[in-house]
């Protein structure tokens, strides 16, 4: 049994023997039974707020109206008579949905907006709660019956609800556990990291966030449930602001993206009011200090904090850069590209793009091909654009309705960006632009396991994530850095992993933004012999880079760029011959000869 | 329907602390970057102790400007102390918010401990009443009006007008050029929570003369003021100013015409609906959006 | 595999640290005969807003109650044992009434519950308490008619149930000419219930008189439009069964605007306090009151004014903590004539053995076996200057009087 199962079972073992403790055995006095019970749902109330924030950098201030669905659903189907078991399924489809669609706009708006626009919505939803009497009772609440559940033979009483609360607590455990450590949460965290370099591997974020969001309205509704039962009696200020405000003080204070966090939370919004009931005031100066004093000086809350300081002590957060480097091995690269990568089929072709802001040509008319297996150079001074090109191929920008780009005889504009990628389209950022939740290891695990249909399709026998991504961390000399954090590694290191990711996806187009720019000696040679592996694997590549050598050495042909438009095209030695060319470029009309100091510079965005 | 033009003169009147609400809300906003939430219980904090001051013998005008300059000092020190220090971080703009939960989290319980929970009678600046279109209106709240309209005028002229007010405005508009030119950002901050923070002071000071001075004096007006500030577009003064009189309005006349239960819907469902569909606000847009 | 047994570890025994302390607190520290009793103390509980729009009523009303106890404990308590009266703060939400019953029940183990506030926050509590644990309550600031008629087992009172009060005013507002009678009440159930009960007072009077209900949202900040919209409906009296803090801000808007006619309220309203914040605006507010006048010249009330001062020297003498020192000496009295070992029983035996007990604060109460409400008759006041005074002889809402 792995790790992880062990752990689950364990999880499973304690919830099912804590229930049974505060079950209708009267092993407990009425009150443990109590305090259990709220812990409980503000548990799983936490989890659901720390969830979201964690895996997708979405705050709600809003989530006690999904609890209010959950604890509504709960009273009136109970005077009908139906099972908790029914009501739980009820509330969190119901939930779900809800979440869901609220969660597709997530993206449009900034984390501030979206926190604003969920507060509101729970403040009009407790207004419909206070005006919907006939279902909420209004204002002044309504009572909630015994739960009857079909494993036991009497309705449940309020106080052995603790029971029920706790196993809903332990089922929202094991999901948020196995959330967060799965592909799914790896998704978010892609999604909630890089938005851009997320769509390039084909994820579709305002998809993923709705995901996210309703699965964690649906474990809100679950709180909801276990307080009904274990109040006997719900009324809106139950669902209000301050009630939300009280589940974001216990995600702050647990810390976020972590389900020990969440319970150290619900721990503390537990236990403080408890605590402090001879003195009204002193709950509230305990909340609002406590926020203020993690949010100045542990930033992401206790247990995160506590990890770091963990790990730092433990001394694993430093990277021994003192790893000596294996010799370049072309062979072994292009073995590893051909591993990985199939063959480009189609021709790339580029016809009349051209892209406008507000008045402004960026790009006026450009064409060219990419026949399958052939690298294409893209060149130009500053300004040029060279990046608007490829953000253009990347679908982040819009071009004039002249243009075509077709892949074969896929329309590639008609796609979004998060479509492209299946087509076998990848590309590579300047910036490098990895995960920066993501270690290099669980990155390529995440996209390997993206590109499985692709591999799949094009009969690629090295298919599953685990194997791909070890392939690709040994075949590019990325085991020392494997374990760490993007920010913890230099920044050839992640220029490397960026490389990785398009071998991870399985692209056999590929476009490059500057993937010489930040390099050393030794990573450069590493690139120019993934590329040549790349060409000879017969995969199409798109280089766009200031390195001027470079690309003029490794492109079967070159595109140059001027103002927009295009200034020539042919092979690499009739472009270094043309006088335009040197005139636009350098400003004089000298013969570009190798020189290493230019395409060592590091450049200004081009 | 006849009463209409009076029921928007009741409004315009209560509109007045909405409207001042927002534009604290509005400033602070512009110049770094953090809606406090806390703006309300500033201003109520202010007005408690100046109740003690009045309370002990300050004649009552004296007692508005110390409410202005104290709410103005409480806006400094949390500028300072709590919002400085986050840093630029990824989230700053949700945890500073956050932040400023906590902080009024804090200033409820500490009014608590002060005050107790029960109201007080708060003295009014003048007494007695006004005819205007068919109604009464007290001399407070048409105070309250007045001194509302001449300090978004002063404001105005702050940002229109003064060099520094102007640098402000650059630095919102533009922090890295602001900085270039040698603005101070933290002057900038300094005076931006001291006059946000000053003129939520006014709003709770006449609020309080209105009914009585209470620890949850400025709930219900913070959410008219935030309901005001999303119709103008969280960057744009004047879109707070008009934005909270016309929550003002809209509230007075759907209490009149339609519900007297059911005006906080009413204001939350615009809050919604102007999130949902232009989140940058209907009054016309600031320069500097961010959605 | 050790990281996993790690972070569990540290998790149980948190867990573990956490039940430990909690549980600490809920066994009893000494011999106890029944729940809440030993020979030292007695443990009785309440729940009461001292936060929130009804904390000024929650406040005088807990230190009322709390200087009779005081006052009888420095005496020695009752039988040599002290009474220890544990409030908990509801913010006049039934949600965390419930909680507060449940944690006065199970982790205190009160003897009974005394002197708690709110009739929907009371409501959210009895199922619980009432139904699943038979813990007996005394003595409400709250209640409506079903509450007594038929007597349940475990629930006494003293305040005069709020239908009771309104048909009273209904009646005594018609009798004083008015035709057209608006009510304007919270849009909460409990508000609505009472507001209704206006109507067949006024209709005992003359079947042709109007009466119109007018709803508004509970704590009503701007009653402004609202004003407006009575003024242009020229009611000739205005009965509110709202609750003070809005009474007030009603009243200073009607007052703005001119609008002047007999107005009516209920008991929770009358109150010293009340008159100080109100200012001109509430002159001649009338309003009926479940104590005789703390300006009242007898020995009682004597008591009362030395207690409050001696207890709570901020508290100024008022009808509200009047009133729950009354209810704190109508129960210590039934406490007394306990016969036997003080059970929830016997208690309740010696609540009905009052018959009748005359308090010098109250009008005089009665209870029997099937008698759970003590005292049904109310004295009608009216606010003159700055008192509330006395308008005619106690009367009885149920009757035509």
């Amino acid at each position: 049994m792995s790790p992880a199962n062990m752990r689950r079972l364990a999880i499973i073992i304690a919830g099912i023997a804590l229930a049974i403790v505060v079950g209708p055995y009267r092993m407990v006095g009425d009150y443990v039974q109590f305090i259990v019970a709220a812990l409980s749902f503000y548990f799983i109330a936490v989890l659901s707020v720390n969830m979201l924030a964690g895996l997708c950098g979405i705050w709600s201030l809003g989530h006690t109206a999904y609890m209010a669905i959950g604890a509504y659903t709960a009273a009136n189907l109970t005077k009908m008579g139906v099972p908790v078991e029914v009501i739980v399924l009820a509330s969190i489809s119901l939930s779900f949905v809800v979440g869901y669609i609220l969660g597709l706009s997530a993206g449009r708006f900034s984390v501030l907006y979206f926190g604003l626009l969920t507060m509101a919505l729970a403040l009009a939803g407790t207004e419909i709660i206070g005006h919907w009497t006939a279902v909420t009772g209004g204002d002044d609440g309504m009572k909630v019956g015994k739960a009857i559940t079909l494993f036991w033979p009497q309705p449940i009483e309020t106080k052995n609800a603790a029971m029920i609360c706790v196993i809903l607590a332990t089922l929202a455990y094991l999901v948020g556990e196995a959330v967060t450590n799965s592909q799914l949460g790896r998704r978010w965290l892609a999604v909630k990291g890089q938005r851009i370099a997320s769509m390039s591997i084909g994820l579709k974020p305002h998809v993923e966030n709705a995901t996210a969001f309703g699965m964690s309205a649906a474990i809100a509704s679950l709180a909801g449930i276990g307080m009904a039962f274990s109040m006997a009696y719900i009324d809106p200020v139950a669902f209000s602001l301050d009630s939300g405000v009280t589940l974001i003080v216990g995600t702050v204070v647990g810390g976020i993206g972590s389900t020990l966090g969440a319970v150290v939370g619900s721990a503390f919004i537990t236990a403080v009011p408890e605590l402090a009931r001879d003195a009204q005031a002193i709950a509230n100066f305990v909340y609002g200090g406590a926020m203020i004093a993690v949010l100045l000086f542990l930033g992401e809350g206790i247990v995160p904090a506590i990890r770091h300081r963990i790990r730092h002590w433990k001394g694993r957060d430093k990277v021994n850069t003192n790893v000596p480097r294996q010799a370049v091995d072309a062979e072994a690269m292009t073995k590893l590209v051909s591993e990985l990568m199939p063959p480009a089929r189609h021709t790339l072709s580029l016809n009349a793009v051209s892209v406008q802001f507000s008045g402004l040509k960026a790009l006026d008319d450009v064409t060219f091909d990419i026949a399958p297996g052939t690298a294409v150079g893209l060149i130009g001074p500053n300004g040029a654009g060279k990046t608007s090109l490829l953000n253009v191929l990347s679908g982040f920008y819009k071009p004039l309705a002249s243009t075509t780009v077709k892949l074969g005889d896929a329309d590639i504009l008609a796609l979004p960006p998060s479509g492209r990628a299946a087509l076998g389209m990848g590309r590579t950022f300047q910036h490098a632009e990895l995960f920066p939740e993501l270690t290099i290891r669980q990155m390529l695990l995440t996209v390997a396991a993206l590109g499985r249909p692709l591999r799949r399709a094009n009969q690629i026998a090295l298919n599953e994530p685990e194997a791909v991504a070890e392939r690709i961390i040994g075949g590019l000399g990325l085991a020392p850095y494997a374990d760490y954090m993007p920010s913890e590694l230099p920044f050839g290191v992640q220029k490397v992993a960026d490389i990785g990711r398009v071998l991870a996806i399985g692209a056999s187009v590929v476009s490059m933004d500057e993937p010489f720019s930040g390099l050393d000696e030794h990573e450069r040679s590493e690139l120019r012999a993934i590329l040549r592996g790349m060409r000879s694997a017969g995969v199409s590549i798109l280089i766009i880079d200031h390195a001027v050598q470079e690309v003029l050495s490794l492109a079967d042909k070159v595109v140059v760029l001027d103002f927009g438009k295009m200034l020539a095209t042919g092979e690499p030695d009739s472009i270094r011959r043309n006088p335009e060319v040197m005139k636009a470029y350098f400003g004089s009309s000298h013969h570009v000869e190798p020189s290493p100091e230019i395409s060592t510079k590091e450049p200004a965005n081009g | 329907m006849g009463d209409l033009p009076a029921v928007i003169v009741s409004g315009i009147v209560s509109g007045s602390a909405y409207a001042l609400l927002a534009l604290g809300i509005v400033i602070i906003f512009r110049s770094t970057d953090t809606v406090n939430f806390a703006i309300g219980d500033i201003g109520t904090l202010a007005v408690f102790m100046t109740a003690t001051m009045i309370a002990a013998g300050l004649p009552i005008w004296l007692g508005l400007i110390a409410a202005i300059v104290i709410a103005g000092l409480l806006g400094i020190i949390t500028e300072r102390t709590l919002i400085r220090p986050l840093g630029h971080s990824r989230n700053y703009v949700f945890i500073a918010l956050v932040v400023t939960i906590g902080l009024g989290l804090l200033i409820h319980a500490g009014i608590f401990v002060g005050w107790g929970t029960r109201p007080q009678a708060f003295p009014v600046l003048i007494e007695g009443t006004v005819k205007m279109f068919g109604i009464a209106l007290t001399w407070n709240k048409i105070l309250a009006a007045g001194i509302a309209a001449v300090a978004m005028i002063a404001i105005a002229w702050f940002f229109k007008k003064t060099p520094f007010g102007i640098a402000m405005r650059a630095t919102a508009d533009d922090p890295v050029a602001a900085r270039m030119v040698g603005i101070d950002s933290g002057r900038v901050a300094a005076i931006a929570w001291f006059l946000g923070c000053g003129i939520a002071a006014i709003a709770s000071f006449f609020l309080a003369a209105d009914t009585s001075l209470n620890p949850n004096l400025t709930l219900s007006p913070l959410f008219r003021a935030f309901a005001g500030v999303f119709l103008g577009g969280l960057t744009s003064m004047a879109g707070a100013v008009i934005g909270g009189f016309t929550i003002g309005v809209l509230d007075n006349v759907a209490g009149r015409y339609i519900s007297a239960s059911y005006r906080d819907t009413m204001v939350f469902a615009i809050i919604v609906l102007v999130l949902f569909i232009r989140p940058a606000g209907v009054l016309g847009a600031g320069r500097k959006e961010r959605v | 595999m050790q990281m996993f047994a790690h972070t569990r570890r540290k998790l149980i025994v948190g867990a573990m640290a956490a039940c430990g302390a909690l549980t600490l607190g809920s066994f009893p520290s000494m011999a106890q005969q029944s729940p809440g009793v030993t020979d030292k103390e007695i443990k009785i509980g309440a729940w009461i807003p001292l936060t929130g729009p009804i904390a000024v009523v929650g406040v005088p009303q807990k230190a009322g109650f709390e200087a009779y106890i005081n006052m009888i404990n420095d005496r020695g308590g009752v039988s040599g044992r002290k009474i220890n009266w544990i409030v908990e703060d509801n913010a006049y939400n039934p949600q965390r009434t419930a909680t507060a019953a449940r944690k006065l029940v199970t982790r205190d183990e009160v003897l009974a519950i005394v002197h708690a506030n709110g009739t929907a926050q009371s409501l959210a509590a009895f199922p619980y308490l009432l139904e699943e644990s038979k813990v007996p309550f005394f003595f409400a600031y709250a209640g409506l008619k079903d509450w007594w008629y038929p007597a349940r087992p475990d629930l006494y009172g003293l305040f005069v149930n709020l239908e009771n009060q309104a048909r009273l005013l209904g009646r005594w507002a018609a009798k004083e000419g008015a035709k057209n009678v608006m009510v304007v009440h919270s849009a909460l159930m409990q508000f609505e219930v009472v507001a209704k009960e206006v109507i067949p007072g006024v209709k005992s009077v003359s079947q042709s008189n109007n009466v119109e209900l007018y709803a508004a949202k509970f704590d009503t900040q701007d009653y402004g439009p609202i004003a407006i919209d009575i003024a242009k409906k020229k009611p000739d009296a205005l009965i509110f069964i709202l609750a003070q803090p809005d009474i007030v801000r009603l009243s200073k808007e009607l007052a703005q605007q001119s609008f002047k006619v007999p107005s009516y309220t209920y008991a929770p309203t009358v109150a010293n306090s009340f008159i100080e914040l109100g200012g001109p605006a509430v002159q001649g507010l009338r309003s009926m009151s479940l104590t005789v006048p703390p300006e009242t010249d007898n020995p009682a009330v004597k008591e009362y004014k030395d207690a409050l001062a001696k207890y709570f020297p901020n508290e100024k003498p008022d009808y509200i903590s009047l009133f729950g020192f009354a209810n704190a000496k109508v129960f210590v009295e039934g406490l007394r004539r306990v016969k036997g070992p003080l059970t929830r029983e016997s208690l309740k035996a010696g609540i009905e053995s009052l018959a009748p007990y005359d308090s010098g604060i109250l009008a005089p109460v009665s209870f029997a076996r099937d008698k759970h409400l003590g005292m049904t008759a109310t004295q009608r006041v009216q606010i003159s200057g700055n008192r509330w005074v006395a308008v005619g002889t106690p009367v009885d809402g149920d009757k035509d009087w």
